[in-house]
């Protein structure tokens, strides 16, 4: 059939080898014209890279006690001194940024997944919405980071435990930012259209609503990031996130704290990095909300 | 306006419920009871026993929550096990370096917020505001921690203005005790001003467009007159949303600081029960501070009702 033919022409989408070049090609119109994301971007780059090849940088068994090698200060044998006991504080940074990344992404990707889930199914029926709400607003009305300390004693420190404890703190925020923009959604025309050619439910709701909250979710998602990581770097430097024995950021610095007389770069270093990957995020997540709404410009959230 | 608070105040009891739920299901369904984890490994079943009577353990769990809902209505958190004392009794000591913490953390953050918020909102675009807007991604970038490190390398190691830690009470000195808590207050009024300070200058510079204000030019008032009175009293409204919503991103600094300058307030107490996994004052405490949330909620909700009128209807 004719008409056949002419519905898939339109349907035609240009190879992927396009889209890639497309994408790049914006990306770097963006970064060129926005030098606070250009300078995000480098820097999370420089942090990835890091923490891919960890295992290459860091030639010695980084977690060896060399009692007689305590607190050297910066030279060229180890860039950023030692600890207590000797331990190579370079090494342990550039394995400390496997923490932040893995526990970052992970508690991300889990919030924005499940959150999107329920703040779907909330946004969409009317009597789910109630209760699955009052639930959110209690769950909000708890401080992040009592509610994972609190998760974290009951369940022990230890980094799954971080993740889940800062992965059932974050969904309720993403459920309901999903439910606002689905119930603004789903009074669109095209929602509308799409109900009364008899789209199944679900279909509605991945297929015409889902893909539509994407915006708002990623530059939200963004941030998540940016807290996930501060987050878990606090708890591990209360000594409730990630144990000594793994490298974290957060429990470098904790562990230099005491010593500030004597050591400082044992602390500064590593506190260097989270604040500079931390504020990489933040970067991206600005440009990233002005390109999806120009009118949100300088705002935070 | 009457009928607005009545709505909000019956709307927070949900919300208080389900944070009680949560609270009490949290500790319950921690693997491994509560009593064996006190007594530790070499523990006797009599003691378990006992232990798990003494604190109504042994009894159905709807049984034991009923109870613990009952013991909440009537004021008491229940008591700890490791001091034995009330928690109320434990928490009143500890409430004044974190009411003092908070108050001043408060003043200072609003203060340094809309101050520079106002200020950048005003340089839009020129350096001035190009250098504010770095320091407030900077502010929300670092952890509380680190600032707070970074202040004592600097002010109190190598200036030695500032003691590293310790507290003063503020009956034994009122200049000392703001001198014991200065570093901690700088660390989360600074944390809390790069929230304010971009709010303001965005709140701000929304206001300034509006056609009110070039009535207020062109009818010839002074550039501060415009300012202060036409265009920030309008843009008070989000600016007094964003102080409440600041206060529980406080918390993580206060739990930190409190921490760091060993200041004895009630995060330290919290953080101490974490450590000993006291089961009931992790309860009772959360349960106090979420508590506390939804109320602050409620009291920022009727202010804002208060100062915009098209909230009430």
């Amino acid at each position: 059939m004719s008409t056949g033919s002419y519905d898939k022409e339109l349907r035609l989408a240009p190879p992927l080898s396009v889209k890639v070049q497309r994408f790049l090609k914006s990306s770097v119109r963006a970064m060129r014209s926005n030098p606070p994301l250009l300078a995000g971007v480098v820097i999370i780059g420089i942090i990835f890279f890091i923490a891919i090849f960890a295992h290459v940088i860091v030639t010695e068994e980084y977690e060896r006690v060399k009692p007689m090698q305590g607190f050297l200060p910066p030279a060229p044998d180890h860039w950023f001194g030692t600890d207590r006991s000797g331990r190579d504080v370079f090494d342990r940074t550039i394995v400390g940024s496997r923490i932040s990344l893995y526990v970052g992404f992970t508690v991300t990707a889990i919030t924005v997944f499940i959150g999107m889930a329920i703040g779907l199914v909330a946004g969409y029926t009317r009597t789910l919405d109630n209760i699955i709400m009052r639930f959110v607003d209690g769950m909000l009305a708890f401080p992040t980071i009592l509610l994972a300390l609190a998760i974290i004693a009951v369940f022990g420190a230890s980094l799954n435990n971080v993740i889940l404890a800062l992965a059932v703190t974050g969904t309720a925020g993403k459920v309901r930012l999903v439910r606002g923009q689905v119930l603004s959604l789903r009074e669109v025309q095209f929602v509308d259209a799409a109900r009364a050619v008899g789209v199944p439910v679900w279909r509605i709701l991945f297929r015409h609503i889902a893909p539509n909250t994407l915006a708002v979710v990623m530059v939200q998602a963004t941030f998540t990031l940016a807290g996930t990581i501060l987050a878990e770097a606090s708890l591990s430097y209360l000594g409730a996130g990630v144990p000594e024995h793994i490298p974290s950021w957060g429990n470098i610095v904790a562990g230099g704290q005491g010593f500030v007389q004597v050591a400082f770069w044992v602390s500064f270093f590593p506190g260097l990095f989270l604040t500079l990957t931390v504020l990489s995020v933040v970067l991206i997540g600005d440009a990233l909300r002005d390109y999806m709404d120009p009118k949100l410009r300088g705002q935070l959230y | 306006m009457w009928r607005y608070i009545v709505m909000r105040v019956l709307a927070a009891f949900p919300v208080i419920a389900v944070v009680g739920v949560v609270t009490f299901s949290l500790v319950h369904i921690a693997p491994g009871d509560p009593a064996s984890i006190i007594l530790g490994n070499d523990a006797t079943p009599e003691n378990l026993r006992e232990l798990r009577a003494y604190m109504g353990l042994d009894k159905p769990l709807p049984v034991q929550f009923a109870k613990w809902v009952g013991k909440l209505l009537q004021g008491d958190l229940g008591t700890s096990v490791f001091s034995k004392r009330s928690i109320w009794e434990e928490a009143s000591t500890r409430i004044q370096p974190t009411i003092s913490l908070a108050i001043q953390t408060v003043v200072l953050s609003s203060f340094l917020g809309i101050s520079l918020g106002v200020i950048s909102a005003w340089q839009a675009g020129r350096p001035a505001d190009q250098i504010l807007r770095v320091f407030s991604v900077l502010g929300f970038s670092i952890p509380g921690f680190y600032l707070a490190f970074l202040l004592i390398w600097g002010f109190a190691v190598n200036l030695g203005w500032f003691g590293v830690t310790g507290y003063t009470r503020i009956q034994d000195g009122v200049l000392a005790h703001f001198h014991s808590l200065a570093l901690a207050v700088i660390v989360n009024g600074v944390l809390g001003a790069t929230f304010i300070s971009r709010l303001t200058r965005s709140a701000m510079l929304e206001v300034l467009r509006e056609d009110y204000i070039r009535t207020a030019r062109a009818k010839g008032l002074t550039e501060p007159k415009v300012y202060l009175i036409h265009a920030f009293r309008n843009a008070s409204i989000p600016i007094v949303t964003v102080i409440g919503a600041t206060i529980p991103a406080l918390v993580t600094g206060f739990v930190v600081t409190e921490s760091i300058f060993a200041i004895p307030g009630l995060s330290k107490m919290l953080l101490d029960a974490i450590t000993h996994r006291d089961y009931a004052v992790i309860q009772g405490m959360l349960m106090v501070v979420a508590s506390g949330f939804v109320f602050m909620n409620l009291i920022v909700d009727i202010i804002y009702a208060y100062i915009d009128p098209r909230i009430r209807y």
